[in-house]
């Protein structure tokens, strides 16, 4: 009974938080699939044929799954960074505080609802690169697999912002000069084994290289490593930091007094 | 024997900083009664409601909602209730009907049942016409209803009202009264801040009053009433008067030529007084209390309750 009644919580958070990115969407979902198509008019075809191929492929198709990738994250990020700390501010997370809602589930309601707007935004961001690449798809489970580890982990990861953030500057801040740039420095654009020392063993050290890397095996084929290896470090970085999470709002940091 | 709706036994909470938002409170609300909590700001009305709902946490004590302690049966303890806070807490830019739709989930019913409910609750406060409306076009009023409206979506049996009527106006607050009444009468308990004292007197079966974190009065609200020490009475006068009569044992001060202050001592009649104002030729065309009674004790007992603090402290 109690499990029912859960799921029908968890479905009404799901269905607020689809519909709080819905209401903005020109806001909340063109900007990457305009941002992609600069790119793949800029770097895949003017700059891109005086590159000729990467990997075997053309530039535009080897650059397509990073910024898919790149979409997917920054959005889950940023959809339950701003959620969680909009409703902080007006103070309608008191309406899931005073419910008879355990702490997992509120975690799960907001980072369901950053990983659908992550998938959806990756999903437009392919569709419209479909008239400037090749769009292939070799290996549909550790596409998929990929692109939803990498949208729970960065939703988890926005949530924690969320839970901190104290003014508005902080809500972008982690986005803008963090997650960006590991993933511009991750092998968005050039394979990092072409990289001179010492990027190439940063690179090594940045973990969002590895999700570019993985979900790029999953879309052409071509990877610096096992593919399963990326996504299980995922999901255990992932389970971390939900944990993390859900310790947080169970004690009530920063939300109860 | 019928468990207390609300009960807190040495119940205390101070925030960062040192301020005492409760000190060993005990108190108990058996079900079905009309509580009212009164107080001045910092009193700690807000406090205890937020201990309740779970929203601040407790330095030490036991705090239990239909049986059930809020810090380890939290899920329990808060299905049974209905919280209407102080301050707008939804989500202005989302439709009325969204917003109540959203908390009956939250409070497990199915997505059929919470429709039907949506639509009932906001036929009783009577915003059914702006279910598709966005919260943020609605009037002070209609907001505060709104909230009533969220509170009741799962038929709570403890419905806890943080100053409910604040800012409402007068037709809004007799009609949130009527609807209180009503809920109440059908055994909803109901535990109500509020700044209006007029309204926890024509509401509340029984009162406790807060001062500093402490409960200092607290009883039945008639015999709260009865025990007021003195009641101050306005006399209008059927003729002018030049002087003011003075009468052994009563307080009687002259406001202008056609009416007089009285204060009347718990124990004497109305009517003894009327006769001692009648041997000095004093006519009376009409009566009514200064204050209303419950502004009375609240000051009396508030007015206590800092002179003790004076006396501790010195």
């Amino acid at each position: 009974m109690r499990l029912a009644a859960y799921g029908f919580a968890y479905r009404g958070m799901v269905i607020k938080q689809v519909r709080r990115f819905l209401r903005a969407w020109v806001q909340n979902l063109l900007p990457s699939v305009v941002t992609t198509v600069l790119f793949l008019v800029i770097f895949g075809h003017l700059v891109g044929r005086e590159l000729g191929t990467m990997r075997g492929v053309d530039y535009a198709d080897f650059i397509l799954p990073g910024l898919i990738i790149l979409a997917v994250s920054t959005n889950a990020y940023s959809n339950v960074t701003l959620a969680f700390y909009g409703a902080r501010l007006q103070r309608h997370i008191e309406e899931l505080l005073v419910a008879p809602l355990p702490a997992w589930l509120i975690v799960a309601g907001f980072a369901t609802g950053g990983v659908i707007r992550g998938l959806l935004a990756g999903a437009l961001v392919a569709l419209v690169a479909i008239p400037f690449t090749n769009l292939q798809l070799h290996h549909l489970a550790a596409t998929l697999g990929i692109a939803l580890v990498s949208a729970t982990l960065f939703a988890l990861a926005g949530l924690l912002n969320g839970l901190y953030a104290r003014s508005f500057d902080h809500t972008s801040v982690v986005a803008t000069f963090v997650l960006t740039p590991l993933i511009y420095l991750g092998g968005l654009f050039y394979p990092v084994e072409r990289m001179p020392e010492p990027w190439q063993s940063l690179a090594a050290l940045n973990p969002l290289y590895y999700m570019v890397e993985g979900f790029r095996y999953g879309l052409l084929g071509t990877g610096s490593f096992a593919w399963a290896t990326t996504f299980w470090v995922l999901v255990g970085t992932t389970l971390v930091v939900g944990g993390v999470a859900w310790t947080l709002v169970a004690r009530g940091v920063r939300i109860r007094s | 024997m019928m468990a207390p709706a609300i009960a807190l036994k040495s119940v205390a909470k101070r925030y960062a900083g040192g301020r005492v938002g409760l000190a060993d409170v005990d108190l108990e609300v058996p079900a079905g009664r009309f509580f009212g909590l009164l107080g001045p700001n910092g009193a700690g009305k807000t406090t205890l409601v937020g201990l309740l709902t779970t929203l601040v946490r407790a330095d030490r004590g036991s705090i239990r909602v239909c049986g059930f302690d809020v810090a380890t049966q939290a899920v329990a303890a808060k299905a049974c209730m209905g919280v209407v806070p102080q301050e707008i807490n939804f989500n202005s830019f989302e439709p009325v009907g969204e917003i109540v739709e959203a908390q009956a989930a939250y409070y497990g019913l199915s997505p059929r049942r919470a429709r039907e409910r949506t639509g009932q609750v906001l036929e009783q406060v009577g915003l059914a016409d702006r279910r598709r409306q966005s919260a943020w076009g609605l009037s002070g009023g209609m907001k505060r209803r709104l909230m009533i409206a969220r509170a009741l979506v799962h038929r709570p049996r403890v419905l806890l009202l943080d100053e409910p009527t604040a800012g409402v106006d007068l037709e809004g607050r007799h009609t949130t009264w009527e609807l209180l009444r009503a809920l109440n009468a059908d055994g909803v308990t109901i535990l109500l801040t509020t700044h209006y004292l007029e309204e926890a007197e024509a509401l509340c079966d029984s009162l406790a009053i807060l001062g500093q974190g402490e409960i200092v009065a607290r009883g039945e609200t008639g015999e709260l009433l009865h025990g007021l020490n003195v009641q101050t009475l306005v006399l209008e006068l059927s003729a002018p008067l030049d002087a003011c009569p003075e009468l052994e044992g009563l307080a009687i001060r002259r406001v202008d030529r056609w009416t007089l202050e009285i204060d009347l001592p718990q124990g004497m009649e109305v009517n003894a007084l009327f006769e001692r104002l009648g041997v000095y030729g004093v006519r009376v065309a009409g009566l009514r209390n200064k204050r209303n009674r419950l502004e009375s004790l609240f000051l009396q007992r508030i007015a206590e309750r800092a002179s003790a603090s004076q006396g501790a402290g010195t």
